[in-house]
């Protein structure tokens, strides 16, 4: 008797074991991670319960905000990664190891040429992308209107510097840039970079960039520029202790010229802080005068998917039904970006004219992005930190530390 | 002289409250200022609103996190509690070299910073399919709370007088009925100050939770507070208004429990 309830026992626990797979493979439950917080964040956890909704498949939703990059690294480490997740402007430096290639997905025929080298890497491309980062530098309208400033005549960093001294004279902050959490100040290398580095065909340093040759000069002199912006009082004053809202709430309350913030200090701004802020978005100054200037793209939201996922159909089923054109619409709305995706029309309100009006301006994508190892954005956060706060030699410092990172993760 | 001095106190103790009561004032201001109020911090708006607070509730499902929050507290409290009070007994009662050796690497493990061994950890974790498990979690935290719960038992144990456990022996208790009904009534004051200490770290424990409580649907308060700042996105006012709501079953409990706090923060320091 107890033998016989023994083997039930046994029979039991295999069938339910079983039972329990096939269900799970039937109905799975796919891992979702998305970076930021906010409006576009909403949109996507509201898209993914509509999927379990029409599906059946069950998503765990994940928005760690501020730790997503750290938490991501350590999962790398753990190769234990999401199912489905975001890679925040890094599909191919990063995540392309980790990521399956979308070619022979639906949805892949409809990804915008001009978004394609971004996110593919031989012929492979890595994400379903929703919008494009295209942007320069926001302004603040009614600013530039009373300190007499024309954008469309700054060409150069000198015509930049001249227009912030005419702002000051108003007394209003020629540039708002919060650098208390580093991001800020990697946007303004981000942004400066360029200029220095390739943007002028006849100078460029793209080719040596490429090949694991960085010049720490032109970097130095981006350092002192910003160096140069404090000592004049270009900044706001508690450049060194305030944050983006901070930045986002002077630009749009007209107490503030220009940030080096994306399209979204327009967006959020007028969403969150002043309905009616009047702000543009202008390109990014050259270094010379022979130059042109130019605007920064990049990749903005985007999902892939985990190369050694155990639900590929479900996670493939998920992208689809994300790529769909009223579904990536509202991820674009939310962030104030160009649609990635040929099939979706947006209505991007008062940047559309800016977005219309540069559309034949050259746009690189993120110095980091395209010629830094993996790696050196927080280098760059941290010494432009000690930049912004004018420790003493960290101008120098700044471009030592790049070199030396920089030739530590190449290798050389 | 002796008004001065009282003046003299009456105003210093208001300075003190003053700095301590001040991240709650800013806490209570931006809580009900709307997002569009770019007025200073320090003001109350002109035009108050319950909308943060709703989106508190309703978004980051506030109340869900504290419900979360406080199961994973209460269970490490408890098992803390029992552990350490049993592990710290013999090590207070039997002075040999291998107890030393073992309450010196008890306390080594305080010593660890937890973010070095936390890819190490998170790789254990994903391998007994921890993640998005509340065992992990309180796991996790449980150990990291077992040392310093264990220091203060076997501090506040080698101070009851071995003589109770001598006179226990002689009417007939064995170790475990001594500990049970000699010791035990007398760690009133000491389990207090272990509950409070670490209820607080697990109430306010960040790092562990983010690690191993994946999902949004498993935030608790820290997560759910965090998930309103992002590199591109930070929502101060909702932010707050989590905070000042998780803050008051803490604050609650302090209050209640301060006496004891208290006592047992005196009695585990004086032997």
């Amino acid at each position: 008797m107890k033998k016989v309830f023994t083997v039930v026992i046994a029979v039991l626990m295999c069938a339910s074991v079983v039972f329990a797979q096939a269900a799970a493979e039937e109905n799975p439950t796919i891992s979702v991670w998305v970076s930021g917080a906010g409006s576009q964040v909403e949109v996507l956890k509201a898209a993914c319960e509509d999927f379990t909704a029409e599906t059946g498949i069950k998503v765990e939703f994940s928005a760690p905000g501020d730790t997503y990059e750290e938490m991501m690294k350590t999962k790398m480490a753990s190769n234990d990664l999401p199912d489905v997740f975001d890679t925040h402007g890094w599909a191919v430096v990063r995540y392309s190891d980790y990521l399956m290639p979308v070619n022979d997905m639906a949805f892949y025929k409809n990804i915008s040429s001009q978004i394609i080298p971004t996110v593919s890497k031989d012929g492979k491309t890595y994400v379903l992308p929703f919008d494009m980062d295209l942007t320069g530098i926001v302004y603040n309208v009614d600013v530039m209107n009373e300190a007499g400033v024309d954008v469309d005549k700054i060409k150069t960093w000198a015509d930049f510097e001249a227009a912030c001294e005419k702002i000051k004279a108003i007394g209003k902050t020629p540039v708002t840039l919060g650098g208390s959490s580093g991001v800020t100040v990697g946007w303004y290398y981000d942004r400066v970079a360029p200029s220095f580095y390739y943007t002028d065909e006849t100078n460029s340093k793209a080719a040596d960039l490429k090949s694991g040759k960085f010049d720490p000069k032109p970097w130095e002199e981006i350092s002192a520029m910003l160096d140069r912006w404090v000592s004049k009082g270009y900044l706001n004053a508690d450049c060194v202790t305030g944050d983006f809202m901070g930045d986002i709430t002077a630009i749009s309350t007209a107490k503030a010229g220009f940030d080096f913030i994306q399209n979204v200090a327009i967006t959020m701004g007028r969403a969150n802080v002043n309905p009616d802020g009047n702000m543009g978005m202008m390109p990014i100054p050259s270094k010379s005068a022979s130059d042109e200037p130019s605007l920064i793209s990049g990749e903005g939201v985007a999902l892939g998917i985990w190369k050694d996922t155990k639900h590929k159909a479900a996670a493939e089923k998920l992208l689809n039904y994300l790529a769909q054109p009223e579904v990536a619409a509202k991820v674009c709305t939310a962030t104030g970006n160009v649609p990635a995706l040929t099939n979706v029309k947006v209505d991007l309100g008062v940047l559309q004219q800016y977005i219309d009006k540069y559309s034949d301006v050259e746009a690189f994508n993120y110095f980091d992005r395209a010629y830094c190892p993996s790696g050196m954005w927080d280098v760059m956060c941290a010494t432009g930190q000690d930049v912004l706060a004018q420790k003493s030699g960290a101008v120098a410092e700044s471009a030592k530390q790049m070199k030396s990172t920089f030739d530590a993760l190449w290798g050389n | 002289m002796r008004k001065a001095n009282t003046v003299l106190r009456t105003i210093a103790i208001i300075a003190i409250l003053a700095v301590f009561l001040a991240p709650f004032w800013i806490l209570t201001t931006i809580s009900f200022k709307p997002s569009t109020d770019t007025s200073s911090y320090w003001l109350l708006s002109s035009t108050p609103t319950l909308n943060n607070i709703k989106a508190a509730i309703e978004k980051a499902g506030i109340f869900g996190a504290i419900g979360r929050t406080a199961l994973i507290t209460v269970c490490v409290v408890v098992l803390e509690v029992i552990v350490s009070a049993f592990a710290a007994y013999p090590l207070a009662r039997r002075s040999t070299r291998f107890n030393k050796v073992v309450q010196a690497f008890i306390l080594g493990i305080m010593m660890v910073p937890p973010l070095s061994i936390l890819v190490s950890l998170y790789s254990i974790i994903v391998s007994i399919h921890g993640v998005n498990q509340y065992w992990a979690v309180i796991l996790v935290l449980l150990t990291y709370q077992l040392p310093q719960g264990i220091f203060l038992y076997a501090n506040f144990i080698r101070s009851i007088p071995v003589a109770l456990d001598e006179a226990a022996t002689i009417d007939g208790c064995g170790p475990g009925r001594t500990f049970f009904l000699v010791i035990m009534p007398q760690l009133k004051p000491v389990t207090a100050t272990v509950a409070i200490l670490s209820s607080v770290n697990c109430w306010n424990d960040f790092q562990f939770s983010r690690y191993i409580l994946q999902t949004s649907r498993m935030n608790t308060v820290t997560l759910s507070i965090s998930s309103f700042f992002s590199q591109t996105y930070i929502d101060l006012s909702t932010a707050t208004a989590c905070a000042l709501i998780a803050i008051l079953p803490v604050v609650i409990c302090f209050l209640v429990l301060q006496k004891y706090f208290i006592q047992g923060m005196i009695d585990s320091s004086v032997k």
